[in-house]
């Protein structure tokens, strides 16, 4: 026992130590990288040599994007398993103009992207992700790159709604985490909000008759009920939204470099085609 | 909407879902090697007479267990990595994750069977001129083993199931493969039935494997 014990300990009291500092310090660092962050997009933008992202496209002609690949029609995996979609057309263009050669996902859950994000397991996170004002105090967004917005699901046979105000007192489902929470709970009180994980427990919930109608973006809604054909997207445009990708806060030049590329994808007509290609004229 | 079972093996589902599969039991796999190895030196470490150890071990089974693993895992891997940048890889961090949470349920189990042996055994032991840790190896412990199986079973079944969460620290495995092809074709029922059906496949080999080392050990005659 008393030779054991000389192995033992250093590697208990390691493992032990080890995950409690993260902890304690995963926690600290949150609040101090906001603002270190923040006081580094203060500072005069980096020249383009001094920027991470940008120097390793430069070296390895690869860009690492994490996305959330089950959000038709933005980004999914088809039957070959292959990334596609609005987005991944998008960011392949990109990458192009941004001089790297190939473009690597990775695929997670979305509560993973912002934290994946900052930890630096990708460069950028394209995974229809809504400009907010909290997203943007951890983590900065590219020009707005294409505009949603929310609108109401329901099944094809419900006659009785027809608008918002109709959804008072009823059960609506909503994705955890994401704009319609908020809108809702601010603007509508009355309406009682189911909150799940993922968009398709949404759909799921609706499906099975347990909630009455949902509340989600457009491009997607209406994606899924031209695939189901049992549900049916409401005319009634509730919030103006707006999609970005999203950057880490010291990766200003890279910022400018996706800006600048978007525009010129805007100038020559490639976006324009790949618009009309998922979302149709 | 018809069910309709083929879109399981329609273009690369089933390859695809079969990855997924690939990753959930290697990775459960080798969590539970680090599991047993963990659980093993925390359990005994709980019994040991010097303090300091057993302080260790219980903070290390208070924390493990008194934290959800979805916590654990964000720590591990997205934690670790903004506020140490210690970057581990996506499927480091899981079987880290997955064996040190483990790791805490089945120290307990290993402490229990351990406990469970009569006093006896270690007198006995010990009068033969064995050391407290030889007969601990020699006498203890096989005993001790044959009471551990059945709830380790149930503790390995817990890991295969939990490995299901992986996916957050980007981690393709069983289920996030099958949320991908859903949201592809929203054939919730059939996907989810199929995944079902795999991991239920490996759980079952996993209560059959501990089946048959019951039987195996089981010794004629004695307490079990």
């Amino acid at each position: 026992m008393k030779k054991r014990n000389r192995v033992l300990l250093p590697l208990l009291s390691l493992l032990l130590a080890g995950s409690l500092a993260a902890c304690g310090q995963g926690e600290a660092t949150n609040n101090a990288s906001g603002s270190a962050a923040g006081g580094s997009s203060a500072a005069p933008a980096e020249t383009a040599a001094d920027d991470e992202v940008l120097q390793k496209i430069q070296e390895t002609k690869t860009l690492v994007v994490g996305t959330d690949a089950t959000f038709q029609p933005f980004e999914f995996k088809n039957e070959k398993n292959e990334y596609v979609g609005f987005d991944i057309d998008l960011v392949h263009a990109l990458a192009e103009e941004l001089g790297a050669e190939k473009v690597e996902f990775v695929d997670t859950e979305f509560k993973g992207l912002i934290p994946g994000l900052q930890g630096k397991k990708f460069d950028m996170i394209a995974s229809a992700m809504y400009i907010t004002d909290e997203r943007k105090q951890t983590i900065d967004f590219s020009d707005t790159y294409y505009p949603g917005g929310l609108a109401i699901m329901v099944k094809k046979d419900n006659k009785e709604i027809k608008g918002i105000d109709d959804l008072k007192g009823k059960k609506v489902s909503v994705q955890i985490g994401t704009k319609s929470v908020n809108f809702l709970k601010e603007n509508y009180p009355e309406i009682q909000l189911v909150e799940v994980e993922k968009n398709v427990e949404m759909f799921l919930e609706l499906e099975s008759g347990r909630v009455d109608a949902v509340v989600t973006g457009r491009p997607a809604a209406q994606v899924y009920a031209k695939n189901n054909g049992t549900v049916t997207v409401l005319d009634e445009e509730l919030t103006q939204e707006y999609y970005g990708f999203g950057i880490r806060k010291e990766n200003q030049a890279f910022k400018e470099a996706v800006n600048k590329a978007l525009q010129t994808l805007r100038d020559n007509g490639t976006y324009q085609e790949i618009v009309e290609k998922w979302f149709g004229k | 909407m018809q069910l309709d079972f083929l879109v399981l093996f329609e273009g690369e589902n089933f390859a695809a879902l079969m990855s997924g599969l690939w990753v959930t039991v290697s990775m459960t796999f080798l969590a539970l090697i680090l599991s047993c190895c963990i659980g093993l030196a925390v359990g005994l470490g709980r019994m040991s007479s010097n303090r300091l150890i057993s302080t260790l071990c219980s903070w290390y089974l208070a924390w493990f267990r008194g934290t959800p693993l979805l916590v654990q895992l964000m720590i591990l891997y997205y934690g670790l990595a903004i506020g140490m940048q210690i970057d581990l890889s996506a499927s480091m961090a899981g079987v880290l994750g997955l064996g040190m949470y483990s790791g805490a349920y089945v120290s307990e189990i290993v402490r229990g069977a351990i406990q469970s042996i009569d006093k006896g055994q270690m007198e006995a032991g010990r009068s033969l001129g064995m050391s407290h840790w030889q007969t601990m190896r020699k006498v203890i412990l096989p005993q001790a083993i044959r009471r551990m199986l059945p709830p380790l079973g149930n503790e390995f079944i817990a890991l295969t199931k939990n490995s299901s969460l992986l996916s957050v620290i980007t981690v393709s495995e069983l289920m996030r493969a099958g949320n991908l092809i859903v949201a592809n074709n929203f054939r919730y029922f059939e996907i989810y039935l199929g995944i079902a059906l795999l991991y239920f496949l490996v759980n079952f080999t996993i209560s059959k494997v501990i089946a048959y080392f019951e039987r195996k050990m089981s010794v004629g005659g004695a307490r079990a």
